[in-house]
C-alpha cells in the first residue's frame, strides 16, 4: 500500500508541476541545513571559509544529493513523455503547413479505412443476434451430379433430420414466404418467414413481449397466430405494448399477434441484400400432403444448435447418415442425379458469392491508400527531421540517450497519427452518411453498419501503426548518423546523409508500386464493366415499365378467377393510349428467379434437370422485345384444359437437343407433361455477367404453381413514363382495388440495378486508385524537388561551364524517371500476384489483361514524368550565379 | 547492491522516525545531529544522504513537513512524526525485537549435548 500512496506523491507531482517548485525549495532547505552547520562549525572554533566548506563536506555532494531527490521525486517516464508532448506539440505548431499536410493526408488514409471496415465488420464480421451464434448451424443439401449446392430441403426431409439425427440440441425449420398486409389502408406486401415451433428455442431468444410458437400452433386447424418483428412493430403500431391479442390481416386472413420480438433480432440475416428483413413469424402449418411431398426441397431450410460438446465434423457425418438412410428407403424419389448429399455449415449472416471479394478488395485497395499516405507523410517527417538534425546531435552530445530521443520521434509522430485518427474517425462516420443516403437499399444493407467499440478499436490501432510507421523513417535514420559526422557538416548541409537519401528514395518506389497495383486493379475492374455493358439483355428495356401486384391465395382461391382478372387488366393496359405493347410475368429478368426441377420425355422422369422458369402471359414476348427463333408463342388456344405447352430458349435448345428441332418433344415437370413449341432467344436472368441460363417459360394461364401469386405487368409506353406509371395503377385498382400495387420502375433502371454492385465497385477502386496516383506523384515531386534542392550548386557549375539547359533537365529527369520505372517493374511484378485474387469480381477479362496494364503503366508514368519534367525544368533555368553562391 | 542499499536506508528511516517520536518536530539538520550523537559518532554519514529518506517518509505518509523558525531564527523546514509513522515505528520495533531475539537464541546454542 506505500508503494501505492508513493505513486500516488509521485504523480502529483508530475500534474502540480511540483518539481520546479520543489527543486526551488529544497535548495533552500538544503541551504539552511548547512547555514546551521556552518554556524555550530564556527562555534567550534573554525575560520568562517573553513566552517562552511566542512558544512559542505559534512553534507556530502549537494549537487549529487540535489540529483537523488530530484530522482526521487516525480515519476521520470511519465515526465519525460509529457516533455515530449510538449516538444510534439511545439514542433507542429512551428511547421503548420507540413503539420496540416501530413494530418489531412494520414486523415483522409485513416477515415476512409475506417468506413471500409466499418462495412466490413458489419457485413462479414458482426456476430449473429442469437444466443451463443457459434453454435448455431445450417443444413443444407447439394446435387453433386448436377453442381449444385446450398439448397433447401423438403418437409419431410426435414422431419427426418430433426427426428433421427442425434447430434443436435435442437433443430428447427423455416421457409420463407410474403404475405400482403391488408386492414388499414393501402395493402402492403411484406417478407415473412414461416417457422416451426422450435425456431425461437433454437436460436435462443425470447420475446420483447408476449410469447412465440408452441407446437399446439403447428396444428392444421389451429388459430392463426404471428410474431411480428421489432421495426415492423414500430412502423405499423407505433411500438404500442396493447398490440398482442389484436388481429392482423395476412392475405385476406385473421392472424392473432401473439408476441413482438426484442429490436435488432432478425431472422434469417443477409446483410448483403437490400430487402428488409422479415417483418413476421408465422407458424409451420404443413399439411400431410405437403409433409408427404419429397419433391418440394427448395421451400425449407434448417438451422439446428450443436448439442454440447458435438462438433461440426460429428454434425456432419451424423447428418449423412441420416440422409443416407432416407435415401436408401425412397429410392424412387432419389434414384438418379438427384442424389443427394448433405451437409452441416456454420450459420453465417450468407454473403453472396460475390460479396466477400468485393470487400475484401475494397479493404486490400484502401489499405494501400493508407500504406502510400503513410510513406509520403514519412518523407514530409525526414524532410522536417533533417532541419533538426544538428539540434539532435547537440542533444546525443550532452548524454542524451539514443532510445530516449527515438521515444522523443515517435511520441511526434504519434501524436501526429493520433490527430489524424480522430479526424479520419469522423470523416468515416461522414462517409458512411454520405453513402448510407446515396446507396441504402441499391448496393448494401448499411442498416447494421455503426461505430462500436470493434471500429474504435480499429481506428486507435490503425492511428498508432500509423504513427509508428512514420515515425519510423526519421528514428531510423537518427541511428546511423554519427554525432561527430552532423556536428562538423558544413551549414546547410544537414540531411545530406546517403542513407536519408536512399530512404526516400526506397519510399518513393514503394509508393509508385503501390500506386500502379491499384491503377491495374481499377482498369481491370473497369474493362470488367465495360464488357458487362455490352453483354447482349436479350430484351429491349428501352421504354418498358414493370408493374408488381400479387394475388394472394385467400383473395384469388380459384385460378379461373385469377385468370379472368388478370387477363382483363393485360386487355385495359392495352387500350390506354400511350401503351403499346402489355406482357404478364412471374419473374422479371435480373430481378427475380426461380429454379425447376424438370425431366426430357425420352429420357424418363428420373434423369432431372435444371432450368429457370417463368410464367408468362402470350403477349410476354412481345412486350418484351425477346425474339422467337422458332416454333410459337403461346396463344389464347393455351388455356386450362387445353395440352400444356412450353416455350424453351436457345440455350436448353442447344445443350438437349443439339442436332435437332427440339419442338414437337416433350418435358415432365412437376408431374406435367409440356409440348414444345418454341424456341425463344436467350435472356440473362440472373445477372449479366454470369452465363445465359437454360430458361423454359410456360403460360400462367395453364400452369399452377406457388409462382403464380406474384405477378409482373410489363408495360411498354411511347410516351411519358410517369403518366404510363399512374395510368396502369389506375387501371389495376379499377379492375380490383384490393390489389397492391407496388414496385412500379423502368425496365431500364431494373437493368441498372443490377449492375449497382459492379458499378459502385469501379466507382470506388477508381478514386482510390487516382487518389493513390496523386499521392505517389507528389511524393516523387518532393523528393525530386529536394534532391535537386540540394545539387544546386553542382547543377550552377555545369549551367556555368556551359551545359545546355536540355542536358541538365535531361539529367534530373533520367534520376526520377529511374525511380519511377523501378516502381513500375515492383508493382508490376505485384500487380500479378495481386490481380489473381480479384478473378472472382472479373468478367470478360484475363486477370493478366494486358490492355489494363499498359494503361495503369502509361498513366503512372505519364504523370511522374510530367512531375519530373517540372522539377527539371526548375533546375534548368536556374540563374547559375546565385546557385554557385548557394551554401 | 540494491538490498544492501534497501536495508541501510530502511534502518536510517527508523532512525528518523524514532528521533522524530522522542525529540518531536525536528529540521533536517536536527535530525542529522541526534543520529550521530545517539549513535555515538559510529554512524558517520553524509548529512545528505537522509533528505531523501526524508522524501520517501512524508511520501508515504509517516511524516508531515511544513516551513518554520529554527532556534536562532533561521527559516527551516520542521518534520513531525505522523500517526501513520508511530505505527509503523511500532511495528517495525516488533520486528527488530523478534529478530534481535532470534539471533540471540542462535548463539546461544553451545553445542548438542549427548
Amino acid at each position: 500500500m506505500r508503494w501505492l500512496r508513493r505513486l500516488w506523491y509521485r504523480v502529483r507531482d508530475v500534474v502540480e508541476n511540483r518539481a520546479g517548485r520543489g527543486d526551488v525549495e529544497f535548495a533552500a532547505e538544503i541551504e539552511s541545513h548547512l547555514r546551521m552547520q556552518t554556524e555550530d562549525n564556527l562555534r567550534l572554533g573554525m575560520p568562517p571559509e573553513e566552517a562552511r566548506r566542512a558544512a559542505i563536506l559534512k553534507f556530502g555532494g549537494v549537487e549529487s544529493t540535489k540529483e537523488a531527490y530530484r530522482d526521487r521525486r516525480g515519476a521520470p517516464l511519465l515526465e519525460q513523455g509529457i516533455q515530449d508532448l510538449r516538444t510534439g506539440v511545439r514542433q507542429m505548431v512551428k511547421n503548420p503547413v507540413v503539420t496540416a499536410v501530413a494530418v489531412a493526408t494520414l486523415g483522409i488514409g485513416i477515415g476512409a479505412n475506417t468506413a471500409v471496415f466499418s462495412v466490413i465488420n458489419a457485413v462479414l464480421l458482426a456476430d449473429l443476434p442469437y444466443a451463443d451464434p457459434a453454435r448455431l448451424v445450417a443444413v443444407t443439401q447439394s446435387f453433386p451430379a448436377i453442381g449444385v449446392a446450398g439448397y433447401g430441403v423438403s418437409p419431410p426431409e426435414y422431419l427426418d433430420y430433426r427426428d433421427r439425427t442425434r447430434v443436435f440440441a435442437s433443430v428447427a425449420g423455416y421457409a420463407r414466404t410474403t404475405f400482403d398486409v391488408t386492414g388499414d389502408g393501402e395493402s402492403e406486401p411484406i417478407d415473412a418467414v414461416q417457422a416451426s415451433a422450435s425456431l425461437f428455442a433454437t436460436l435462443g431468444i425470447s420475446p420483447r413481449i408476449g410469447r412465440t410458437f408452441t407446437t399446439a400452433d403447428e396444428s392444421v386447424g389451429a388459430p392463426k397466430v404471428v410474431v411480428l418483428n421489432f421495426d415492423f412493430w414500430q412502423r405499423r403500431y407505433g411500438g404500442d405494448p396493447a398490440v398482442l391479442g389484436r388481429a392482423i390481416r395476412l392475405n385476406e386472413q385473421l392472424y392473432t399477434i401473439i408476441g413482438v420480438m426484442p429490436e435488432r433480432f432478425e431472422f434469417p440475416v443477409d446483410n448483403t441484400t437490400v430487402q428488409p428483413p422479415p417483418a413476421l413469424w408465422v407458424p409451420f402449418t404443413y399439411t400431410p400432403q405437403q409433409l408427404a411431398n419429397r419433391h418440394d426441397n427448395s421451400g425449407t431450410n434448417v438451422v439446428a444448435r450443436l448439442a454440447p460438446g458435438v462438433s461440426l465434423e460429428q454434425a456432419n457425418d451424423d447428418v449423412a447418415r441420416v440422409a443416407a438412410e432416407f435415401q436408401r428407403e425412397h429410392p424412387d424419389i432419389y434414384m438418379g442425379n438427384t442424389g443427394l448429399r448433405a451437409a452441416v455449415d456454420p450459420l453465417g449472416a450468407l454473403p453472396s458469392p460475390r460479396a466477400k471479394p468485393a470487400l475484401m478488395l475494397l479493404g486490400a485497395a484502401v489499405a494501400l491508400v493508407l500504406l502510400i499516405a503513410c510513406a509520403n507523410v514519412a518523407n514530409l517527417l525526414l524532410v522536417r527531421s533533417s532541419a533538426r538534425q544538428k539540434e539532435i546531435a547537440v542533444r546525443r552530445a550532452l548524454g542524451a540517450r539514443q532510445s530516449r530521443i527515438i521515444r522523443q520521434l515517435l511520441t511526434e509522430a504519434l501524436l501526429m497519427s493520433g490527430l489524424s485518427g480522430l479526424l479520419g474517425c469522423l470523416l468515416s462516420i461522414g462517409l458512411m452518411r454520405a453513402a448510407a443516403s446515396l446507396w441504402h437499399g441499391q448496393i448494401f444493407n448499411f442498416r447494421g453498419v455503426r461505430v462500436d467499440v470493434t471500429v474504435l478499436a480499429f481506428v486507435g490501432t490503425i492511428s498508432i501503426l500509423t504513427g509508428l510507421l512514420c515515425g519510423l523513417a526519421p528514428a531510423f535514420e537518427c541511428r546511423r548518423s554519427s554525432v561527430s559526422q552532423v556536428l562538423n557538416r558544413a551549414g546547410r548541409q544537414s540531411g545530406a546523409g546517403r542513407d536519408r537519401r536512399r530512404l526516400r528514395n526506397v519510399l518513393v518506389v514503394f509508393e509508385a508500386a503501390c500506386a500502379l497495383v491499384l491503377l491495374v486493379g481499377a482498369a481491370l475492374l473497369a474493362h470488367s464493366f465495360v464488357k458487362v455493358l455490352g453483354v447482349p439483355l436479350g430484351f429491349n428495356p428501352k421504354g418498358a415499365l414493370i408493374v408488381r401486384t400479387t394475388f394472394n391465395r385467400q383473395r384469388y382461391p380459384g385460378a379461373d378467377q385469377r385468370h379472368r382478372t388478370q387477363q382483363l387488366i393485360v386487355e385495359r393496359l392495352a387500350a390506354l393510349p400511350s401503351i403499346t405493347a402489355v406482357g404478364l410475368t412471374t419473374h422479371v429478368p435480373l430481378a427475380d428467379q426461380r429454379t425447376i426441377g424438370f425431366a426430357l420425355e425420352r429420357e424418363g422422369p428420373a434423369k432431372i434437370q435444371f432450368a429457370a422458369n417463368a410464367l408468362v402471359s402470350p403477349e410476354y414476348f412481345a412486350a418484351m422485345g425477346i425474339p422467337i427463333l422458332r416454333g410459337r408463342s403461346f396463344n389464347d388456344a393455351d388455356v386450362a384444359d387445353a395440352p400444356l405447352v412450353a416455350v424453351i430458349n436457345e440455350t436448353l435448345a442447344r445443350r438437349y437437343w443439339p442436332a435437332r428441332d427440339p419442338i414437337g418433344d416433350y418435358v415432365l415437370w412437376g408431374g406435367r407433361r409440356l409440348m414444345i413449341v418454341g424456341v425463344s432467344g436467350d435472356v440473362h436472368l440472373a445477372a449479366l455477367d454470369t452465363d445465359v441460363e437454360p430458361t423454359m417459360y410456360c403460360s400462367v394461364y395453364q400452369v399452377e404453381s406457388g409462382a403464380t401469386t406474384s405477378a409482373v405487368f410489363i408495360v411498354r409506353t411511347n410516351g411519358d413514363a410517369g403518366a404510363a406509371a399512374s395510368a396502369a395503377r389506375a387501371v389495376i385498382q379499377s379492375v380490383d382495388s384490393g390489389l397492391p400495387v407496388f414496385d412500379i420502375r423502368p425496365l431500364t433502371q431494373v437493368v441498372g440495378r443490377s449492375l449497382a454492385q459492379r458499378r459502385f465497385a469501379v466507382a470506388v477502386i477508381t478514386v482510390f486508385a487516382g487518389f493513390a496516383l496523386v499521392l505517389a506523384v507528389i511524393g516523387l515531386y518532393a523528393v525530386l524537388s529536394q534532391a535537386v534542392a540540394r545539387r544546386k550548386q553542382e547543377l550552377g557549375i555545369r549551367l556555368a561551364i556551359g551545359a545546355s539547359p536540355s542536358e541538365l533537365i535531361l539529367m534530373v529527369m533520367r534520376d526520377g524517371v529511374r525511380l519511377v520505372v523501378a516502381g513500375l517493374v515492383i508493382g508490376g511484378v505485384a500487380a500479378v500476384s495481386a490481380v489473381k485474387s480479384m478473378s472472382a469480381l472479373l468478367f470478360g477479362v484475363n486477370a493478366i489483361d494486358p490492355l489494363a496494364f499498359a494503361v495503369a503503366a502509361c498513366t503512372l508514368l505519364l504523370m511522374s514524368v510530367l512531375a519530373t519534367y517540372s522539377v527539371a525544368r526548375r533546375a534548368a533555368t536556374l540563374d547559375p550565379v546565385t546557385a554557385l553562391r548557394a551554401e | 547492491m540494491a538490498q544492501k542499499q534497501d536495508v541501510w536506508l530502511g534502518t536510517l528511516a527508523l532512525m528518523v522516525l524514532r528521533t522524530l517520536d522522542v525529540l518531536g518536530p525536528q529540521h533536517g539538520y536536527g535530525i542529522a545531529r541526534r543520529i550521530e550523537q545517539i549513535s555515538d559518532e559510529l554512524l558517520a554519514v553524509n548529512h545528505g544522504t537522509l533528505y531523501p529518506v526524508l522524501l520517501k517518509l512524508e511520501e508515504e505518509g509517516a511524516i508531515a513537513s511544513e516551513w518554520g523558525t529554527s532556534a536562532n531564527n533561521r527559516k527551516a523546514k520542521f518534520y513531525r512524526i505522523t500517526r501513520a509513522g508511530r505505527k509503523q515505528l511500532e511495528s517495525e520495533r516488533r520486528h527488530w525485537q523478534q529478530t534481535a531475539d532470534i539471533i540471540a537464541r542462535f548463539f546461544a546454542i553451545k553445542g548438542e549435548t549427548s
